[in-house]
C-alpha cells in the first residue's frame, strides 16, 4: 500500500505542474470534440434550437487475464474510444429529455459509437458530426412526444429539466503505470489453483482486469475534461457442490486505482486460501432456517449493506413523462419524497466524500475528478443525525436539492445519467468497542429466549450469484408480497450461541427488507471498515452484468440491528449427478 | 463450369489423437459407460466438442483506426441421446426443437484436470435435460396420429479418426492498419459517402469432436474478408448501400492494394449513381440474375426448402419432400452440394469444410440430376427415404445441429454467353410487352420463410439493379427494389443460364446458428420476377455539412 502511496504522489505533483504546459490544445482528440461540440450549436435544422451540447469519449485500454483452477484462459484485450453525444433542445425548464422514449431514434443511424483509436482529427470530426447530428434529431423526436404527451395531462408544476453547473476545466497527464501481464497471469493462475484442494470444486475463476482508460469530455459550455479513468479489479469467484445436491459459490474482489495498489503476493494468497477455506465449510454447513430477531453485521457486512441500499435509493430516478396508460418500468426510490424525514438513529450520520482520496493510507476506489457530465463531485451530508438531508444528485434536478452534487456517473436512462455515490461514510457519533455489540446480542437473544442469535460477517454484494438466480430470486419476492427490489443476500451469516459458539450456515435471504430497517439499528461498533467495489447500476450490482462500471468505496462500522426477519431459500435443490466428478486436485 | 479443386496445403494428418482428443475421450467414456447403464432412459449416444477460435478484426474510417480486436476462444459442448435411434430426446414434436447443448469456455492450455471437470458438468446438465425432454416427448406423441411410416430420429453412421492440424494465421496487423486507413481516406472526397468503413476480418477454426461411437476427430480451416461498406441516402430520404467484399481463406490470398484501391473507387462511383438513380414502381417481368444474385436465389428458394430435416417436421412447408425422382427445376439445371471444394477458378469458397459438425466427411452430393431431385441435405436426422447423412450437419458453437448448405452449386447443360443471355432477356421483354427488362448486377442477401404458418416466401436483396431497355437506350440504374416471390412458381420461369459461374459468399443464419457458405451459380435468365419497394424511413441526411478537412472553423 505504501508502495501505491509513492506512487500516487509522484502522480499527484506532475498533474500540478501539467496545465502550465498543456491545456489540451495539442490533443488531436479534444480539439475534434470541441470543433464539432462548437459547431453543433449551429443545428437549427427543423426551427429547434440545441441550448445545450456535450460530447463525452470514453477511452478503454483493457486487459482481463483469467485463470480457471490453476490454468490461463486466453487473455482479453480491447482498446477502443466510444463516443457520447448528446443535444438538449427546448429549454433547461423543459426539453427532450425525462420522456420515455428519450434517446431513442427510428431514423437512420450514421453514426457509430465506436470512434477513431488514432488520433486523426478528420476522421474523429466526421464521427463526431454523424454522433451530434443524431443525437439532435434524438432530441428533437423525443421534445415533440414528450410536449404531446404531456399536453393530454392537467399542467403541473414541474421541476426542471436541466440545471446549471460551473464550467470546468482539467486537463491531466495520461502516463500510464506499467503492467506486468506475466506476473499478473501466474498470480490468477496460482490464486484460482488455491481452490484446488475444495471437497466437490466444480469452478474457480481468479479474473484481473486492468482498464487503463481515459474519458475526455465538452460541452457547450466551455468545459474541457481529459482524466484518467483507471482500475485494477481483481475477482475470485468459485463454486462447489453439495453432498446431496445443488452447488454453492463464495468469492472475493479487490479493486485499486492501479495494479500496484492491489495486495501483494502473500496477502492475496492468504485471502485466496482463506475464501477457498470458507467455500468448503459453506459446502459442509447446514441450510439455515428462518429467523426473525437481532442481527450484528461485522463492520465489513455493514459497509456492504449501506453501500448496496443506500447507494441506489438515494439516487433518485425521476419518473419519465409517458403517453396515457403507457407502462412506466421505474423502480421508485423508497427515500424519494423523504428529505427531513429519519431515516437513521438520531446518532448516526451519513457523508458521501468522492474528493477524498484515500482511507487509512488505503487510496479509495470512489474518488474521481469528475463524473460523466463533467462536474466536480463535491462533498455531501445525505443524513445527518438520522434525517434525510440531501441525495446523489446529476444534472437533472431533483425535488429538494438544489443544484448537481456531481455524481452522475452511469450512464442512466431518459436522456439523463444515473447518479452513484462515490466514496460513502457511515458515521455514528455514539460507538462501543466490537465486542461489545457481540455481548449485546448474546444478551438480546437470552431476553428474547431464542437459542441463538445471527452474525453476518459478509454479504453477497456485489453479487457473485448468476444472472438467472437474482431473476429468480426477484419473481420469490414479488410473489411473497414483496418488493420486486432485490437485495443481495448474506453470504456468511453465522448462528451465534450463548456459550460464545460459531456455526456457520448457508441459504439466508432477507424478507421485507428496505430502509426502513436501518431506523431500528441499535449500537455501532468503535472500528470501521472499508469495502470497495464496482458498481455496474444492475441490481445488487450483479458482477458481470453491465459494460459500464465505477469505482465505489463505503466505509462503516459494525451494526447491530433489533429486529430482521429472513428466510431460508426456497431453491428446489437439484438432484446429485449420476457420474461422480473427475479428480480435480493436482 | 470450370470450377478447380484446390485443398489445403498446408494441411497435416497425423494418425496420433492430439493431447486434446484423448482427454475429451478419455472423459467421455469415463461418463458415456455410467449414463448408458446406470441412466434410466440410458444414455445411448454423446459427443464432446470443442471449437477453439482465434479471430482479429480492424477497421477504419476515414483514416482513423475504429476498431482492431483480437480473440481467441476455445468453447467445450456435449450434445447427448437418450432413449433408442429410432425415438430419442431430438424427436420433433409440433416442430419444437430442442436444445441441449451449453457451451463452457475452457482454458487455452489442454490441462486434463480442468477440462474434464468441464465436460462432467458439461455433461451432467446435457443429461438431465435431455432425460426430461425425452419423458416430454414421450408423453407428447401419445396425442399425435401414428406416422404412416415412422422415420427414426438418429442415423447410423462409421466412426471416423482423422487428426489435422491448421496453422496459426500470420496477420501482420499493423501492415493491414496502414493499408485499411489508405484504403479508408479515399471516401473523404465522397459526399454522398455519409459514412464507410473498410475492414479486415480473420479467423482460424479448430474443431475437435470425440463421439461414443469412436469417432476421433480434429479439423478446421482459415477465413478471410475485406469489407468495403458506404452508406449515403438518396434526395427522398431512402438508404443507400454500397457494398464490396472479398473471401479468401487467407489474408494473403485476398485481392492486392491496386484492387482493392479500385473496389473502394468502385464502392464511392455506385454510391453517386445510386443517389440520382431512379425509384421503379413494382414490376413483374423478364429480369437476368447476374452469377452472385442467382447463387443467392438458389440458396434461398432451392437450398433452403431441401434441407433433410425439414422433410419430417410437419409445421415445416415441405416443398420437395415428396418429389424425389420428380422433376422440380428446368431440365438443363443440375445443383450439387459440394462441400469439398475450397475454391473456383476465380473465388475461395466460404462453404467447404472436411468433417461436419456431426463428424460426418463431407462430400460431392448431387441433389439435382438434370431437372430431377435425387436427394436432400441430410445430416444425421433421417428424412423419408433417406436413412443416411451426407455430411450437412452443420452448426455454430452453442447450437445443435441440422441439415444445413455448404457450396451450393448450379450447374446448367447448355449455357449461352452473356450477350446471348442479353438478347434473350430483350427477346423476353418484347414479347410480354414490356419497355424494358432488369438485370440484377449486385446482391447483399436474402431470407425465406419456410414454415407453414407464414407465407412460403422469399426476399433477395439487391443492391445494384439496372433496367436494360428494348429500344437500344444505355442501361440505367435503378433503387430502392427488393426481389419478392413464392419458390415453387419462381423455378418454373428460368427460362436460360449463362456460362460464366459467380459466386457469391456469406453466412447463412438458420435454426442451428451461423455457418458459413457459398452459392455459386451461373447468370439466370427469369421470365418472370416480382420487385417490390425497399423500406424507405424518409428521414434526412445529416443537417450540417461534413467538417471541413483540418483545422478548427
Amino acid at each position: 500500500m505504501r508502495r501505491f502511496l509513492a506512487a500516487a504522489l509522484a502522480a499527484l505533483t506532475c498533474l500540478t505542474l501539467l496545465p502550465a504546459a498543456d491545456h489540451g490544445e495539442k490533443d488531436i482528440l479534444l480539439r475534434a470534440m470541441v470543433a464539432e461540440v462548437v459547431r453543433a450549436r449551429k443545428l437549427v435544422g427543423y426551427g429547434v434550437a440545441p441550448y445545450f451540447v456535450e460530447l463525452g469519449v470514453d477511452e478503454a485500454d483493457n486487459v482481463t487475464l483469467t485463470s480457471s483452477l490453476g490454468v490461463s484462459f486466453a487473455p482479453q484485450r480491447a482498446r477502443f474510444r466510444i463516443q457520447m453525444p448528446t443535444v438538449r433542445v427546448g429549454a433547461a425548464s423543459l426539453d427532450n429529455t425525462g420522456y420515455i422514449g428519450s434517446g431513442y431514434y427510428t431514423g437512420t443511424h450514421f453514426d457509430s459509437e465506436l470512434i477513431s483509436s488514432d488520433n486523426e482529427l478528420y476522421s474523429l470530426r466526421a464521427s463526431f458530426w454523424l454522433g451530434l447530428d443524431r443525437a439532435y434529431k434524438t432530441g428533437v423526436d423525443s421534445i415533440g412526444k414528450k410536449q404531446a404527451a404531456l399536453s393530454y395531462y392537467t399542467a403541473q408544476d414541474r421541476l426542471p429539466d436541466f440545471q446549471a453547473a460551473p464550467r470546468v476545466n482539467i486537463v491531466q497527464d495520461l502516463r500510464k503505470p506499467a503492467f506486468d501481464e506475466a506476473r499478473w497471469n501466474e498470480r490468477t493462475r496460482a490464486l484460482s489453483a488455491e481452490f484446488r484442494a475444495v471437497p466437490g470444486i466444480l469452478s474457480a475463476d481468479a479474473e484481473m482486469t486492468w482498464s487503463a482508460g481515459n474519458y475526455y469530455y465538452c460541452n457547450s459550455d466551455t468545459s474541457v475534461i481529459r482524466v484518467p479513468d483507471r482500475m485494477a479489479l481483481l475477482k475470485l469467484r468459485a463454486t462447489a457442490s453439495l453432498p446431496k445436491g445443488g452447488d454453492v459459490y463464495h468469492g472475493v474482489q479487490f479493486i485499486a486505482p492501479d495494479p500496484a495498489g492491489l495486495p501483494d503476493d502473500a496477502e492475496l494468497k492468504r485471502v485466496a486460501a482463506a475464501t477457498a477455506a470458507e467455500l468448503s465449510a459453506l459446502a459442509a454447513a447446514p441450510e439455515a432456517e428462518a429467523y426473525s430477531g437481532p442481527v450484528l453485521f461485522e463492520a465489513r457486512a455493514a459497509a456492504q449493506l449501506f453501500a448496496e441500499v443506500f447507494g441506489q435509493e438515494l439516487s433518485i430516478l425521476r419518473k419519465p413523462v409517458a403517453e396515457k396508460g403507457r407502462d412506466v418500468p421505474v423502480p421508485q426510490s423508497s427515500l424519494e419524497n423523504k428529505l427531513g424525514s429519519r431515516v437513521l438513529p438520531s446518532w448516526m450520520s451519513l457523508r458521501d466524500d468522492s474528493t477524498q482520496r484515500e482511507w487509512n493510507g488505503t487510496p479509495l476506489a470512489g474518488f474521481y475528478e469528475t463524473d460523466l457530465e463533467g462536474v466536480a463531485p463535491v462533498p455531501v451530508t445525505l443524513i445527518e443525525k438520522g434525517t434525510l438531508k440531501s441525495y446523489l444528485t446529476t444534472r437533472q434536478p431533483v425535488k429538494g436539492v438544489d443544484g448537481s452534487n456531481g455524481h452522475g456517473r452511469l450512464p442512466g436512462a431518459f436522456g439523463s445519467r444515473g447518479a452513484r455515490n462515490g466514496n460513502l461514510f457511515v458515521e455514528a457519533a455514539e460507538t462501543v468497542p466490537d465486542a461489545h455489540l457481540k455481548q449485546r446480542l448474546l444478551e438480546m437473544i437470552k431476553q428474547q429466549g431464542k437459542p441463538y442469535g445471527l452474525v453476518i460477517r459478509r454479504m453477497d454484494y456485489p453479487s457473485l450469484a448468476s444472472g438467472s438466480a437474482l431473476r429468480e430470486q426477484a419473481m420469490r419476492q414479488m410473489r411473497s408480497g414483496g418488493s420486486s427490489h432485490i437485495y443481495s443476500a448474506p453470504l456468511l451469516a453465522y448462528r451465534l450461541f450463548p456459550d460464545g459458539r460459531e456455526e456457520l450456515v448457508r441459504g439466508l435471504r432477507f424478507k421485507n427488507f428496505g430502509t426502513r430497517a436501518f431506523r431500528d439499528i441499535l449500537a455501532a461498533g468503535s472500528t470501521p471498515a472499508l469495502f470497495q467495489y464496482v458498481d455496474n447500476g444492475a441490481p445488487a450490482a450483479l458482477t458481470g452484468a453491465g459494460s459500464f462500471i465505477v469505482g465505489c468505496s463505503s466505509v462503516a462500522p459494525a451494526l447491530l440491528f433489533e429486529d430482521l426477519d429472513l428466510d431460508p431459500s426456497s431453491d428446489e435443490t437439484a438432484r446429485p449427478p449420476l457420474v461422480p466428478p473427475p479428480p480435480v486436485a493436482k | 463450369m470450370a470450377l478447380s479443386f484446390v485443398y489445403a496445403l498446408s494441411a497435416q494428418t497425423s494418425a496420433t489423437l492430439s493431447p486434446l482428443t484423448a482427454i475429451l475421450d478419455g472423459e467421455l467414456q469415463r461418463n458415456f459407460s455410467i449414463l448408458s447403464t446406470k441412466s434410466q432412459p440410458s444414455v445411448y449416444y454423446m459427443a464432446f466438442s470443442v471449437t477453439d477460435e482465434d479471430s482479429g478484426s480492424i477497421s477504419a474510417s476515414l483514416g482513423g483506426i475504429t476498431s482492431d480486436s483480437r480473440s481467441h476462444q476455445r468453447l467445450g459442448e456435449c450434445t447427448l441421446r437418450v432413449g433408442t435411434p429410432d425415438f430419442d430426446n431430438f424427436h420433433v414434436v409440433d416442430g419444437d426443437r430442442p436444445a441441449y447443448t451449453a457451451t463452457a469456455p475452457l482454458p487455452e492450455q489442454d490441462d486434463p484436470a480442468a477440462i474434464r471437470l468441464a465436460f462432467w458438468r458439461l455433461t451432467d446438465a446435457a443429461q438431465r435435460s435431455a432425460d426430461q425432454r425425452f419423458q416430454q416427448v414421450q408423453t407428447a406423441v401419445k396425442n399425435k396420429q401414428t406416422p404412416a411410416k415412422a422415420i427414426a430420429d438418429f442415423s447410423a453412421e462409421p466412426p471416423v479418426a482423422s487428426v489435422v492440424d491448421v496453422p496459426a494465421m500470420q496477420v501482420n496487423a499493423e501492415e493491414w492498419k496502414t493499408r485499411l486507413r489508405k484504403l479508408s481516406v479515399l471516401f473523404k472526397d465522397t459526399p454522398a459517402a455519409i459514412s464507410s468503413t473498410v475492414s479486415l476480418n480473420w479467423r482460424r477454426e479448430l474443431k475437435t469432436l470425440v463421439n461414443s461411437e469412436g469417432t476421433k476427430l480434429q479439423h478446421g480451416r482459415t477465413f478471410a474478408t475485406i469489407s468495403i461498406v458506404a452508406r449515403g441516402k438518396a434526395p427522398d430520404g431512402e438508404d443507400l448501400v454500397a457494398l464490396e467484399s472479398f473471401d479468401a481463406e487467407d489474408p494473403s490470398r485476398l485481392p492486392k492494394p491496386p484492387a482493392l484501391d479500385a473496389a473502394v473507387r468502385k464502392a464511392i462511383a455506385t454510391l453517386e449513381k445510386l443517389r440520382n438513380a431512379a425509384q421503379p414502381d413494382p414490376f413483374v417481368g423478364p429480369a437476368i440474375l447476374s452469377g452472385r444474385a442467382a447463387g443467392v436465389f438458389f440458396h434461398e428458394i432451392f437450398g433452403h426448402r431441401i434441407e433433410g430435416h425439414r422433410q419430417a417436421d410437419m409445421q415445416e412447408g415441405q416443398t420437395f419432400s415428396n418429389s424425389v425422382g420428380k422433376p422440380v427445376l428446368p431440365e438443363f439445371l443440375t445443383v450439387v452440394s459440394d462441400a469439398t471444394l475450397h475454391t473456383t477458378s476465380d473465388a475461395d469458397l466460404n462453404g467447404w469444410y472436411a468433417f461436419d459438425d456431426e463428424g460426418v466427411a463431407a462430400r460431392r452430393v448431387t441433389l439435382v440430376d438434370k431437372g430431377i431431385l435425387k436427394t436432400f441435405l441430410l445430416s444425421r436426422t433421417p428424412a423419408p427415404g433417406f436413412d443416411h447423412s451426407n455430411g450437412h450437419g452443420r452448426k455454430q458453437a452453442g447450437y445443435e445441429a441440422v441439415s444445413r448448405q455448404s457450396n451450393l452449386i448450379v450447374v446448367p447443360a447448355n449455357p449461352v454467353s452473356e450477350t446471348e443471355l442479353r438478347r434473350m432477356l430483350l427477346e423476353e421483354a418484347r414479347k410480354q410487352g414490356k419497355t424494358y427488362g432488369l438485370y440484377f448486377d449486385v446482391v447483399m442477401g436474402g431470407y425465406t420463410q419456410t414454415r407453414r404458418e407464414t407465407l412460403q416466401s422469399f426476399t433477395v436483396i439487391p443492391l445494384v439493379v439496372y433496367r436494360v431497355y428494348t429500344d437500344g437506350r444505355p442501361d440505367e440504374l435503378v433503387r430502392g427494389v427488393d426481389i419478392v416471390g413464392t419458390p415453387l412458381s419462381s423455378f418454373a420461369r428460368i427460362i436460360a443460364a449463362g456460362d460464366k459461374p459467380g459466386v457469391f459468399n456469406g453466412y447463412c443464419g438458420a435454426e442451428s446458428g451461423q455457418v458459413p457458405v457459398s452459392a455459386i451459380s451461373p447468370a439466370l435468365l427469369v421470365s418472370e420476377i416480382e420487385i417490390q419497394r425497399k423500406r424507405n424511413t424518409g428521414d434526412r441526411p445529416p443537417l450540417l455539412s461534413r467538417p471541413a478537412e483540418g483545422g478548427l472553423e
